[in-house]
């Protein structure tokens, strides 16, 4: 969790929260369920429902900003998880980026042995990376991975952890066996932080790595020259699952119902300007014209827009749980020690799923 | 010249510097000099008490209430009696964020209490260039504790200086902060460098106030450097050892800036101090009255240490 989201919620507490602001969706539960997000109302946005606001944006965008039945944020951004590769790398390596490029979990391990680079035993260019730097990060990779294996974190009801089941022991296996099996990856190589946690990518310490969509912007179009983007690996690229997330403008509900109907011309204004947004932070906006909008061919074709649409349509929001940190930290321990202790799977996700319970019985 | 050495008790001081005799209507009363001085000591302290009164002692009162409520943040406080000690009796990460803490406190502490009075019996000594090697020592205290942990943080990186230094005697690679063995003891190696002078500047005055004298006569019955040491400054700055044990333990069970800006109390919860284990009950979990109680359990924690040290400072002589 940032220091933003702590501040907010301080703010939301004492009252003094700015009479707009941003949150995510994976905190929206936790702020929903104790009433401190006021109601979007699609009308004063200029739609005739909810149901007439959903259809101009991308399926299912606005179902990460909607509890029962109503929407309490607008996003102007959808972001998704894609593999960058690094193009130099496989040429090196003696692989065709075009058409080399790792479709399945197994593709990356069987790529990354030609990738990566050693010095005895020792890796001095990891050929793939997961970031550690973050619980958030952590949650997104095994809610993806637990998914694509056919299973879930928490059960339908969200009442119970069940992360420990076969998908998530599988999901688990994965994301730590090119450190532990292929040893084509390094926890202690990577130094992504917070800010940047794909930074080892401009810096070519890394071959292949996944993160989000605003990466395109943050690298630069120099670094993006030796940077292809490809989709989010899957277990069975027939069934592909991704994982979306975003960001999203709320409206303080303390503050009077005419201040909240100008701050719903803001957000109509906000989002007035698609092509602004994308231009500056490459994270592509969630309207369902979005890719016809002038200037998006080349977008498709430089800043690889159409493989971040094209994640975000087989994507799902992660699970919804007003604990949904304390699911992530625990997910993220489990995942710790697993990839740098060797703990068996079964078990590490076992104390997870204790954690996690424990989290869900409170009030 | 028989007068001059009369008695005190037979001199009569002069008028307006007794403090029995009335002030006059000045300040509004019959005050005597000492009632006086006693309301302008008292005036004079007010705006440090008050400033306790309100941000020390209201929070803590305001923390001691809280933990007998559920809180989070959002929605008003309801009662629930002692339902937070049992919820972080029986939440294992408070456990092992009180073993965390422990284990720093006594690896920050213990190291210098002996490496700060060697480093001041050293500087205690007449050697060349001495101000300004008194200069280099203290610089870590001077330098902001939010620069102290990211230049440290750079510095553990895998591809940061210490690694680079251990690489020219030929120890491989380690990322300090990320792995479970070594997190701990970097922070713990911090936390003793960043002590180690304030201590030791307390040690040094405590060294210079002990009189030359004592070692002359040592020196003179025979005593070598090695029995100067144990008989004479030993017992004289037993003191002052005592103070820098409490304050060194007592700074070190508090630390909370490092563990958040370097490791966010990972990996695996091998960083996370009670003080980040409460920070992150309370504004990551948003239960701030478990946060609230924890902060109950550290303070009786450090209460009933700084109780026994009182007690062990009184046994060495110090009052």
């Amino acid at each position: 969790m940032t220091p933003y989201f702590k501040k907010l919620s301080a703010a939301l507490s004492t009252r003094s929260a700015a009479d707009m602001f941003t949150v995510i969706d994976t905190l929206l539960p936790g702020f929903t369920t104790k009433n401190v997000l006021a109601p979007i109302r699609p009308e004063w946005l200029g739609y005739k429902d909810l149901d007439d606001m959903k259809k101009a944006f991308l399926p299912g965008a606005l179902e990460g900003y909607i509890h029962e039945g109503k929407l309490y944020a607008v996003p102007p951004i959808a972001s998704v998880f894609s593999l960058y590769i690094n193009k130099n790398h496989f040429k090196e390596a003696g692989l065709d980026p075009e058409k080399d490029y790792p479709r399945t979990w197994e593709d990356i391990a069987k790529v990354g042995q030609k990738l990566v680079k050693r010095q005895g035993s020792t890796i001095t260019r990891e050929a793939f990376d997961f970031a550690m730097h973050s619980s958030a990060w952590t949650m997104w990779y095994m809610e993806a991975l637990t998914r694509q294996h056919g299973g879930s974190i928490l059960d339908a009801a969200g009442k119970k952890c069940t992360a420990n089941s076969e998908a998530g022991v599988k999901a688990m296996e994965v994301r730590s066996m090119y450190a532990r099996k292929h040893k084509i990856s390094d926890p202690t190589v990577s130094v992504g932080t917070n800010a940047l946690p794909a930074d080892d990518v401009p810096k070519g310490r890394v071959s292949m790595f996944i993160s989000h969509a605003g990466s395109v912007a943050q690298f630069g179009p120099k670094v993006m020259e030796h940077i292809k983007v490809v989709p989010f690996p899957q277990v069975n690229p027939a069934k592909p699952v991704s994982i979306v997330y975003g960001f999203a403008l709320a409206v303080n509900p303390h503050i009077p119902e005419a201040k909240q109907k100008a701050v719903h011309d803001l957000i109509k204004h906000v989002m007035a300007n698609p092509k602004e947004w994308y231009d500056k932070t490459s994270y592509p906006f969630p309207s369902a014209d979005f890719l016809q909008l002038p200037g998006m061919e080349v977008a498709k074709k430089t800043r690889y827009l159409d493989v971040f649409v094209g994640d975000i349509k087989t994507g799902v929001f992660v699970t919804r749980s007003p604990h949904f940190i304390e699911i992530a930290d625990a997910m993220h321990r489990a995942m710790e020690r697993v990839v740098l202790k060797g703990e068996e799977p079964k078990k590490s996700l076992d104390q997870a799923c204790t954690d996690i319970d424990r989290a869900l019985a409170k009030k | 010249m028989a007068e001059s050495y009369a008695p005190a008790a037979k001199v009569r001081p002069k008028a307006g510097f007794d403090d029995r005799l009335p002030l006059g209507a000045a300040w509004g009363g019959r005050l005597s000099l000492r009632a006086r001085l006693r309301w302008a000591g008292f005036l004079f302290v007010l705006p440090a008490l008050l400033h306790l009164l309100i941000f020390k002692f209201y929070p803590m009162l305001e923390a001691a209430r809280l933990s007998f409520f559920r809180y989070d943040l959002l929605t008003p406080p309801v009662f629930n009696g002692l339902l937070n000690y049992k919820a972080i009796w029986e939440n294992p990460l408070f456990h092992q964020s009180f073993w965390v803490s422990a284990k720093y406190m006594f690896g920050v502490s213990l190291p210098e209490w002996f490496l700060a009075l060697g480093l001041a019996l050293l500087l205690n000594r007449r050697m060349p260039g001495q101000p300004l090697i008194r200069l280099a020592y203290f610089l870590p205290i001077a330098m902001s504790q939010i620069v102290v942990a990211m230049v440290w943080k750079f510095m553990y990186n895998p591809l940061g200086l210490v690694n680079t230094l251990l690489g020219f005697v030929g120890i491989g690679r380690t990322n300090w902060l990320s792995t479970e063995e070594t997190a701990l003891p970097a922070l713990i190696a911090i936390g003793v460098w960043r002590g180690i002078p304030l201590f030791g500047v307390i040690y040094l005055a405590g060294l210079q106030s002990i009189p030359k004298e004592y070692y002359e006569a040592a020196t003179i019955d025979g005593a070598g450097p090695w029995q100067r040491f144990v008989h004479v400054t030993l017992p004289l700055l037993m003191p002052t050892i005592l103070f820098v044990m409490v304050m060194s333990l007592l700074s070190a069970v508090k630390v909370f800036l490092n563990p958040l800006v370097m490791t966010e109390g990972g990996p695996n919860g091998t960083t996370r101090v009670l003080p980040y284990f409460i920070y992150e009950t309370g504004f990551a979990y948003y239960r701030m009255g478990e946060a609230a109680a924890a902060s109950m359990v550290l303070f009786a924690f450090v209460f009933g240490l700084t109780l026994i040290q009182l007690r062990l400072l009184r046994r060495g002589g110090v009052e």
